[in-house]
């Protein structure tokens, strides 16, 4: 076991400024994850000519890969730093920002786009108003054991990252979206707006833009069937052509 | 109905937002200012490591009271931190350095707190008051107890002596410190006070803990 | 619904329905090549006697064709390169575009080669012998071989990863169990149509 570990991180001091790579050695410290070397970063913030610079900064919130938010490109491929343990990395270990999402500063990213596409694919369930609606209506359990796989979707962006067709210059809504028209199109009481988001999702940057690379699924950290839901929305959106062509309005 | 008292934003005078957000803009050029010798999350650590060490689930008074005093080294040292990153694009540095202070005062008021509570309940542990609840108590039995004793006779014979005295030793530990810590911010510190704990409801019974 | 999604489901459409099955046509007519220069010829020619043989090309496979390569260049430049994830199915993703645009020049060099040189020098009829002496040629006959080659292997290659592609698409192949279902499919069908093909290519060999 070396003693120290080399970490290469992309920086870049704020939205338009251009990246740079800084090199930053470490004590090793065994079971240590990727934020918790960051951390070490933070603490002697000294890169490997010794020069006292900023810390690096990125995002993180549960340390437990539910939430998303530390998302970055490790060694190459996208991923959450939480659950990237540094004892199983190959050294030297570069970082990168997400690279299909503006970057904020170093490794944070802004992900508000993927949050844009769940508001245009209305990815909620639809039960407003002041009135008392009842009872919704129930799952069976064949969807609960569908839904519950999809509901872990996490909005992280490895999909997305990972995804050819999703740049920072197009506006696919990306696999996550789909995945999660999916679940609400199933959805007992939320499916009442199925259509719309059919809708949605045949227009530019929607289903068609996939083009079938089947890096999202690969990507997933929750393993989460994206290709099936492609397929899935792929089929419904088929329905919806053929009635869109045959039942005109 | 009576005239709802709803408040809204525009109903607060400006002067109010313009004085927090002034506050605030003093309070982070102050610590961009900050030029010590002290790494803030270096000195978090630290502060985090002591804690787990001595105010977790195991708590002894000796270890509480020494922390209490290394906690005020921290405070000590938080004044000679270096803020060290002083750009103004989304630098998380000052906000932590702000939070850190938040932290000390935080960490005061659970050490003191926890020192001042010669007893332990929930899901701590203080051996040194121990209750030294008998290995085959069961918890219901206290409610019995409790039962006779609120109706003025308590049967004595009918309990397992051992198991009797933990019972009185545990009520008489309850009349002591069945209550809620209360910390106010006193001159620079935390000042500690109790306040009854509502019990109407669910008498408090023991737990068990094997 | 915008004409951008509807633009991608006619090239999907269009990749398998007609062009895809125009090419499984054209290679079955290959086999003939196996039956001398008489015989193919003649096979040929019959089609080309019917009255609406250039309008059904025009029609059936032309038009569809471009229409098929035109959206299918400009998609390739909405792509980005992306080495590090190297899975099998990223790889067919890239295949198929790089495929797509060596079989598009292909098609075209095939076209000329075939139709537009044999009517402007008026050969046109002796397709057995133009194949076979072009193949032949001491000095331009390997380079005539290897487009040859490489085009027919990409042509079906296309059209069999393509049809893997467009079960998806359409939502035809919706678990991953039925996808792998389809993806051996389009593997097998790979294999048989190149087979064909390189046997009907060994005739004038």
């Amino acid at each position: 076991m070396p003693d120290t570990i080399t970490f290469k991180i992309k920086r870049q001091d704020s939205e338009n400024t251009k990246p740079y790579w800084e090199t930053f050695v470490i004590p090793h410290v065994p079971n240590s994850n990727v934020i918790s070397c960051l951390m070490d970063i933070q603490a002697n913030p000294e890169n490997s000519k010794g020069e006292k610079v900023a810390p690096v900064v990125w995002d993180c919130n549960c340390l437990e890969e539910v939430c998303g938010s530390c998302t970055m490109v490790i060694n190459r491929k996208v991923r959450q730093s939480c659950s990237a343990l540094v004892d199983q990395l190959e050294k030297p270990i570069t970082l990168e920002p997400m690279s299909k999402f503006p970057v904020i500063r170093d490794l944070a990213v802004d992900r508000s786009r993927m949050f844009g596409a769940l508001k245009k694919v209305q990815a909620w369930v639809t039960a407003d108003g002041y009135h008392d609606l009842g009872p919704g209506n129930r799952e069976p359990q064949s969807h609960q054991e569908i839904a519950y796989k999809l509901s872990e979707c996490m909005t992280c962006g490895c999909c997305l990252e990972a995804c050819p067709q999703y740049s920072l210059n197009n506006n696919f809504l990306g696999a996550a979206a789909i995945s999660q028209t999916r679940l609400f199109n199933m959805h007992p009481t939320a499916k009442n707006i199925a259509d719309e988001r059919l809708d949605t999702l045949m227009q530019e940057g929607g289903i068609a833009d996939c083009g079938n690379a089947q890096n999202c699924v690969e990507a997933c950290p929750k393993s989460i069937p994206l290709t099936e839901s492609i397929a899935e929305i792929g089929r419904q959106v088929s329905g919806k052509l053929w009635s869109n062509i045959f039942q005109a309005k | 109905m009576s005239k709802m008292s709803l408040k809204l934003a525009d109903d607060v005078p400006e002067k109010l937002f313009t004085e927090a957000t002034k506050q605030w803009q003093e309070k982070y050029a102050e610590i961009k200012k900050m030029s010590g010798n002290e790494n803030p999350y270096a000195l978090h650590r630290e502060m985090a490591e002591e804690m787990i060490s001595n105010v977790l689930i195991v708590r002894e008074n000796s270890k509480l009271k020494a922390t209490l005093e290394k906690i005020d080294e921290f405070e000590e040292r938080w004044k000679n931190i270096n803020c060290v990153d002083t750009t103004d694009w989304s630098n998380p540095v000052p906000s932590f350095i702000n939070q850190l202070w938040n932290m000390i005062q935080l960490s005061k008021i659970i050490t003191k707190g926890a020192l001042l509570r010669d007893e332990f309940r929930g899901s701590h542990y203080k051996p040194e008051f121990d209750l030294n609840q008998p290995s085959d108590f069961r918890p219901e039995s206290y409610l019995e107890y409790e039962k006779q004793k609120d109706a003025g006779k308590v049967n004595e014979e009918g309990f397992n002596p051992e198991h009797l005295t933990y019972m009185k030793r545990f009520a008489e530990n309850n009349v002591k410190w069945l209550k809620s810590t209360i910390a106010t911010y006193q001159n620079g510190g935390p000042d500690i006070s109790y306040e009854a704990v509502d019990t109407s409801l669910i008498a408090p019974r023991p737990r068990k803990y094997d | 619904m915008d004409s951008h999604f509807l633009m991608r489901r006619i090239h999907s459409l269009t990749g398998v329905v007609p062009v895809g099955l125009f090419l499984v046509y054209h290679l079955y007519l290959q086999l003939y090549l196996h039956s001398g220069a008489e015989t193919y010829n003649a096979e040929v020619n019959s089609f080309y006697d019917s009255p609406l043989a250039i309008w059904t090309l025009v029609i059936v496979v032309y038009i569809p064709l471009f229409f098929h390569a035109f959206l299918g260049v400009r998609l390739i430049f909405e792509s980005t390169v992306q080495p590090s994830y190297t899975y099998f199915s990223h790889l067919l993703y890239w295949l198929q575009r790089i495929s797509g645009v060596g079989v598009l020049l292909f098609i075209l060099a095939h076209v000329w080669n075939t139709k537009f040189g044999p009517w402007i020098s008026g050969t046109w009829g002796t397709h057995f012998e133009h194949l076979s002496s072009g193949f032949s040629d001491p000095e331009s006959g390997i380079i005539t071989k290897t487009v040859y080659l490489l085009g027919v292997l990409g042509a079906v290659f296309h059209f069999a990863n393509g049809l893997n592609t467009f079960c998806m698409t359409w939502g035809i192949a919706l678990t991953p169990k039925s996808q792998i279902r389809v993806r051996i499919f389009s593997i097998l069908l790979f294999f048989i149509l190149s087979a064909s093909a390189l046997y009907a290519l060994s005739a004038i060999w």
